[in-house]
């Protein structure tokens, strides 16, 4: 029963953050436009994740199908953020072919049956390099008077916690799953609440948001 | 609790204390950055506010000499033939000579009227930027070694009065390096505006020079022109060699 709460708890959480993201949906930039597309998507995923897991006792295939069009969605995000074309263009590229990578691992190596640990964690390498690269550009370019304040910033800090946090976890979840399997519920909970924080600071990036932001969008389209 | 478990856990934390030191130091650098970059913002507006004066004055001073050989070689000049005319009436009155005194009283005060618009400090708004650079063309087309051609796209070629202020400057040291060292006798200005971005292309048929006289004593007039440019954010292009003349390109 409590796993079910902490689970409807979990959902809610996205939901509210994808709701945020449309309720401002007028001012936002291109990019979290599609980040509100992307935790609406999160959540039915998830949501139909849970329906599997408490039905089938299985929800590998949905995470297998979410994990790719995931990857899509973070791409373009973050292709659109950044200012250097060519930085964009490459990442839209690397973004591409990981989830091609992924696909094929899916369906043909695990038969979307077992979940796919190294397609995640080559998946997770990325997006810490990508965020890693987004917070040198604006090192590089410091134009806003509190970078506090800014969604950009919330958004690269949840994602690089967010996918270290993943990398620790499913780097160490076969050798533990396979011999510690007592202590790996606690180790699900860490991965629990890390979800709850990374889904917490997407909402509080757009919360952030201000609405005189929109001019900022027009200037510079 | 196993020892791989425990190594998994202090690895764990480690990186996390890590991140969260790089969030922290991030946040940090970034606001170290941000001073740096507004010092930098406001000595750039205070260079172009000092410029600006600076080249206020200049164009000043200029109408001033301008005004001091008009009084000079012109209006005093006309003056003194009318007191000639008068002087020379007698008690006979001609009509011939009223009439020329009347003509030359005419131009004295026509040539003072336009002395007058050349008082007027802001002409270049009033003007524009382009009959400005037209009409400080003419004395130099006047003197007869040069040929000067001047093209303007007009209608795409939008700058404010501040930029414009400095981009007169600009051409007008190009031309003041053209006068004295290119030997030229031909000279293009062509402003036109392509892509969003305005362009200012200066071409003369003179002797050239190496680019390496750029970072010489030389090269000041240059650098002049650089600094400049760099004020209206602007970016310069040139192409030279020996005898065969020099193109200046300034983007805005």
């Amino acid at each position: 029963m409590i796993g079910l709460i902490k689970d409807i708890f979990y959902l809610l959480i996205i939901l509210l953050a994808a709701l945020t993201g449309f309720s401002k949906w007028n001012i936002l930039s291109k990019a979290f436009k599609t980040l509100s597309v992307l935790l609406l998507t999160t959540f039915l995923f998830e949501t139909a994740a849970l329906i599997c897991a408490y039905v089938f006792k299985n929800n590998a295939l949905v995470y297998n199908i979410f994990a790719p069009v995931e990857l899509l969605f973070f791409t373009y995000i973050f292709a659109d953020l950044f200012k250097e074309k060519v930085t964009a263009n490459i990442i839209k590229a690397a973004g591409i072919l990981i989830a091609f990578f992924i696909i094929i691992a899916s369906v043909f190596v695990l038969r979307g049956r077992m979940i796919n640990t190294l397609s995640i964690i080559i998946k997770s390498t990325f997006f810490i390099i990508v965020s890693l690269l987004k917070f040198r550009e604006m090192l590089g370019d410091p134009e806003h008077e509190n970078i506090v304040r800014e969604p950009v910033f919330w958004l690269c800090t949840a994602v690089l916690l967010f996918f270290t946090i993943n990398i620790l976890f499913w780097s160490s979840y076969d050798y533990l799953g396979q011999t510690k399997s007592k202590i790996m519920g606690s180790f699900f909970d860490i991965l629990y609440y890390s979800n709850l924080v990374f889904y917490t600071m997407l909402w509080y990036s757009f919360v952030v948001i201000k609405y005189n932001q929109r001019q900022h969008n027009i200037v510079n389209g | 609790m196993d020892k791989p478990v425990i190594y998994i856990l202090i690895t764990g934390t480690i990186i996390l204390i890590l991140l969260a030191f790089f969030i922290v130091g991030f946040i940090v650098e970034y606001r170290r950055r941000r001073k740096m970059f507004l010092a930098e913002k406001n000595e750039m507006q205070n260079k172009f506010e000092h410029e600006q004066l600076r080249s206020r004055l200049e164009i000043q001073e200029q109408t001033f000499n301008h005004i001091s050989q008009e009084i000079h070689d012109n209006i005093g000049q006309v003056l003194s033939l009318v007191r000639l005319q008068i002087n020379t009436l007698g008690e006979h009155l001609s009509e011939e000579k009223i009439n020329i005194t009347d003509d030359l009283l005419g131009k004295a005060i026509k040539d003072l009227r336009n002395l007058s618009h050349t008082l007027s400090t802001d002409r270049i708004k009033e003007l524009g930027i382009f009959e400005f650079i037209k009409q400080s063309l003419i004395p130099l087309e006047k003197s007869g070694n040069y040929k000067i051609v001047f093209t303007a796209d007009s209608e795409n070629f939008t700058v404010n009065n501040e930029s414009a202020l400095i981009i007169y400057r600009i051409i007008q040291e190009v031309l003041n390096n053209i006068l004295k060292h290119a030997k030229a006798t031909e000279i293009f200005i062509n402003l036109k505006s392509t892509q969003n971005k305005n362009h200012i292309i200066i071409r003369d048929n003179g002797k050239g020079f190496e680019k390496s006289i750029i970072n010489t004593s030389e090269g000041i007039g240059l650098k002049n022109i650089m600094a400049r440019a760099k004020l209206i954010g602007a970016t310069l292009n040139v192409s030279s060699a020996q005898g065969c003349g020099t193109t200046i390109e300034i983007i805005i």
